[in-house]
């Protein structure tokens, strides 16, 4: 059984012109379903996943999350939002004074879980990327395909029902974070994608839906 | 992990030190008000009214001048001082030369009245004057009128100029500390953002900063509080009779202080969630 867990409803975005950026832009996301919103660069994919993580308001349209409306919110729901999702942003976002291990528990640790569980959701993360022996280290020692390894990290030890990312197109984001992302589908969770095209590592499955932007 | 602006102390020594400085000048402005007011309520606590009787005043017209006098906004005493003692008094203070010869006393007797400090103003005394000289037995009222009007507006003055220094040093030392805030949550910038993405709410964001603010407050104002007694105790060399501030006095900087800090904290803090 699926339930719904993000639905955009005609969402619209002006820029500081007034000139549209998003236009029209509906779909329905369910547990256990993946949907790559696809587009060339400038077609705002990135800003799309603004208006979805409550980064920004779109000018026109709904949203909601888990049948609950997402606009109209205050700070304390925008929070809230956040630690039920998780996230891979095209920049890395990452603590760069912090270790290896505490940028990958960063937001279970935001989000109060307790030090057991937070330990071993992290470590099985960092393993599941092969990030486990670096885990005391700083950041200053990992590549930038390590960083975004890295930022799958959080997102899986996380657990999030949404997992969102907005990929890159190297080959790091298409070949390895794609393929896993959509892994996490069959157990339960919605992944939104935001990526220039389809990656080819991933095969089409009947919970896979692509949505294309201008 | 610490999150949020724990784990740095980027510009902490500056922003202290820029701190206790403004701090002392608060003190400093302080301490001096204070002693002023000191010195004003001393020079308020010597003044007398004094009422001149007539000779044949009756002892009934003496007890209703006593009412009355008693009755005076920020009556303290008063004092009966018959001629003969005023005689002896000025003769104890001008010699015999000066005072007329052949035993004739030209001193009336009198009423000399104390005001409580805080009541021994112009207006009080020429309220008073207003209102007795109209009585039959009183013959003539005599106060420092020209000396009391002159200090109240030199008091005023002063008063009035160490106030607007004051609000000026506390806007200046409110200032400092937002700006210290300020760069503190710079620094701390990125990773601020990285942790309000990833779903940090106010607590973790503000707490820190409130906490980091408080902190510098507190410093900031012993610090400040040491350096202005060090000043107070070389200025007891060049002996100037100045005494330090009161617990009062102490509380306000402190409070001034630590208010600036957590004030500038909130507000930085408010910025960096938006």
């Amino acid at each position: 059984m699926t339930d719904e867990l993000l639905r955009l409803e005609d969402i619209g975005c002006l820029n500081d012109r007034g000139l549209p950026l998003v236009e029209h832009v509906s779909f329905v996301l369910n547990t256990g379903g993946i949907l790559w919103v696809t587009g060339p660069a400038g077609s705002c994919k990135t800003t799309l996943l603004e208006v979805v993580i409550k980064e920004r308001r779109p000018d026109v349209g709904n949203l909601s999350f888990r049948r609950q409306p997402l606009w109209g919110r205050g700070c304390i729901e925008r929070c809230q939002l956040r630690r039920q999702i998780g996230v891979i942003f095209q920049e890395d976002y990452l603590l760069t004074e912090h270790t290896i291990f505490e940028n990958a528990a960063a937001a279970l640790q935001l989000a109060g879980c307790s030090r057991s569980v937070l330990r071993d959701q992290t470590y099985q993360a960092l393993a599941e990327v092969g990030l486990t022996a670096k885990a005391e280290q700083g950041l200053h020692l990992l590549s930038s395909s390590e960083k975004r390894l890295l930022s799958l990290a959080r997102v899986l030890a996380k657990k999030a029902p949404l997992v969102i990312a907005d990929l890159n197109t190297c080959e790091v984001d298409q070949k390895v974070i794609a393929p896993r992302l959509e892994t996490l589908a069959s157990y339960g969770c919605g992944v939104l994608i935001f990526s220039k095209q389809r990656s080819q590592a991933t095969p089409k499955t009947p919970v896979t839906a692509e949505l294309m932007l201008r | 992990m610490k999150t949020g602006h724990a784990s740095k102390t980027t510009g902490l020594g500056g922003v202290i030190l820029a701190a206790a400085i403004v701090v002392m000048l608060l003190g400093a402005g302080i301490l001096l008000r204070e002693n002023l007011r000191k010195q004003e309520q001393k020079f308020r606590a010597d003044l007398r009214l004094e009422l001149f009787l007539r000779d044949d005043t009756t002892p009934a017209e003496l007890r209703e001048l006593t009412d009355q006098v008693a009755s005076l906004i920020g009556y303290e005493s008063f004092e009966d001082q018959d001629k003969a003692e005023a005689y002896a008094r000025m003769q104890g203070t001008l010699g015999t030369q000066l005072l007329p010869a052949g035993g004739y006393n030209p001193f009336p007797n009198s009423l000399i009245v104390t005001f409580v400090p805080k009541a021994a103003t112009f207006q009080n005394f020429q309220s008073a004057e207003n209102r007795l000289k109209s009585i039959r037995c009183v013959e003539g009222v005599r106060y420092p009128k020209a000396s009391l009007m002159s200090q109240e507006n030199t008091y005023s003055f002063f008063g009035k100029a160490a106030t607007l220094l004051l609000l000026l040093v506390t806007a200046a030392l409110f200032l400092i500390m937002w700006l210290g805030m300020r760069r503190i949550a710079l620094a701390r910038k990125e990773e601020s953002r990285v942790l309000v993405l990833l779903g940090a709410n106010w607590k973790q964001i503000g707490l820190p900063l409130i906490g980091k603010g408080l902190t510098v407050g507190i410093a900031a104002a012993i610090a400040g509080l040491l350096l202005l007694y060090l000043f107070w105790h070389l200025s007891s060399n060049l002996s100037l009779q100045l005494s330090f501030i009161t617990g009062n006095g102490i509380a306000v900087v402190a409070a001034c202080c630590i208010a600036a800090g957590a004030i500038s904290a909130i507000v930085t803090a408010r910025s960096q969630l938006k």
